[in-house]
């Protein structure tokens, strides 16, 4: 048998970090680490990295606010539901609140799961949803000025 | 009752959560009413893109009118990921000439880019920049080596003959590449080779806002000028630098671009009112 089932039996104890906010820097192969399984063959890490320049503004950080009593709880029930929709043996979103400068992490989602398809399948609807459905706002700190940036080029 | 505000509605308000018994009893479309007197116009046009939460509950503004306040009524600007109306707005007003927007032409200068040996990402952030920021359109591009009278050849094609899509030659040239001071470093002499006038106003502009940041800066050797109706623009090949040059004489660059179309008749396009002297 080696198709193990993706909800099977893991060796994993008890996840080491749990999906939501942080306000500290992510380290996403820590993160990564945290939620890899030997049953499973694909680990898929996205991290959205803070660019500059942005539509030509030279950018230094970005500012994020989040619903601080409500963005975590959401993050985790996309995280679930993405878990459930690919078969997933496990997955994880954490995004950053306050500054990000320029290079750093803005958030970090990791797939696991069996193959690779499931995976990266995964982690784009994860990254997807977390964007565009999480309540979290980010404020683009330029060199000429300060704006909140609303929609996304993806 | 307890008002939340978030992202650019907090700013805006002043606070992130307000507790008040004003309300009671009123609908959302009241409230959110007498919000948009007391904050201003910027709120009420933000409050129109906003999703209303009510005790935990989405509020559509189709229901505005039916739904009074309970407990809690959450002020949600759309997210930055969303897909709601995008978010970078053109605050800058522009002055420039009435008809349409500037054609700009961007040429890079560079060895390596030229040779295919690396990507020259200075060109479209550039572009993004200047489409950005004034009424523009970057019609055409190219990469030339470091060499005269390529750049020389380039620049002043794109002043004197239409760029191939029937609407005439550029109004506005920018180069990026070869300010500095190695002996690959042409771009200055070759665009002065094409200039009838140089502004030389706009290098110093440039550099002083180059100072701002580094010493170096004052190594740098923008330049601009005009040839015939067209503004020529010479900034250096890094992002940072090639951006930080547009970024300080873009308020001025449509006045210019205006200036230039003027001063010759090479292109009779401005059959109106424009009498120029002698």
């Amino acid at each position: 048998m080696h198709h193990a089932d993706g909800h099977g039996a893991s060796s994993q104890t008890t996840p080491t970090v749990t999906s939501g906010l942080s306000a500290s820097p992510l380290d996403a192969a820590a993160l990564a680490e945290s939620v890899r399984r030997d049953d499973c063959g694909a680990v898929v890490v996205f991290e959205g990295t803070v660019r500059s320049p942005n539509h030509g503004h030279l950018v230094e950080a970005l500012e994020y606010e989040a619903w601080d009593d409500k963005a975590p709880e959401q993050i985790r029930s996309i995280v679930a539901e993405v878990i459930d929709k690919h078969a997933l043996g496990a997955a994880l979103a954490v995004h950053r609140t306050g500054r990000v400068h320029v290079g750093e992490s803005a958030v970090v989602v990791v797939a696991v799961g069996v193959h690779r398809g499931s995976a990266f399948a995964g982690a784009e609807e994860l990254i997807n949803r977390v964007k565009a459905e999480a309540w979290i706002w980010k404020k683009e700190i330029r060199v000429d000025g300060e704006v909140w940036v609303e929609g996304c080029e993806q | 009752m307890k008002v939340l505000y978030f992202a650019r509605a907090r700013e805006l308000a002043g606070t992130k959560t307000e507790d008040t018994d004003e309300f009671d009893g009123l609908t959302v479309a009241e409230v959110l009413a007498e919000l948009s007197l007391r904050f201003g116009p910027e709120f009420a046009t933000l409050v129109e893109r906003s999703t209303i939460m009510v005790d935990d509950s989405i509020v559509t503004s189709d229901r505005y009118d039916e739904h009074s306040v309970g407990g809690e009524l959450a002020i949600l600007p759309p997210v930055s990921g969303g897909d709601g109306p995008v978010g970078d707005h053109h605050h800058h007003s522009d002055h420039g000439p009435s008809t349409g927007p500037l054609r700009v032409a961007i040429l890079t200068v560079s060895d390596r880019a030229s040779a295919g040996e690396y990507q020259d990402l200075t060109r479209p952030a550039l572009a993004e920049l200047i489409e950005s920021r004034i009424d523009a359109k970057v019609i055409t591009t190219a990469v030339v080596a470091d060499v005269l009278d390529s750049i020389a050849a380039t620049v002043s094609g794109w002043c004197d003959d239409d760029l191939g899509d029937n609407g005439g030659p550029a109004q506005l040239v920018i180069t990026n590449g070869g300010t500095g001071l190695s002996d690959r470093d042409v771009t200055p002499e070759a665009i002065r080779t094409v200039l009838d006038v140089e502004a030389p106003g706009l290098g110093e502009v440039m550099r002083a806002a180059g100072l701002a940041k580094t010493p170096l800066a004052s190594l740098s050797r923008q330049t601009a000028g005009r040839r015939k109706a067209t503004i020529v623009v010479c900034v250096p090949g890094s992002v940072k630098a090639a951006i930080e040059s547009v970024e300080a004489i873009a308020d001025v660059l449509p006045h210019a671009c205006s200036l230039a179309a003027q001063v010759t008749s090479v292109e009779p396009s401005t059959e109106s009112s424009a009498k120029v002297g002698s």
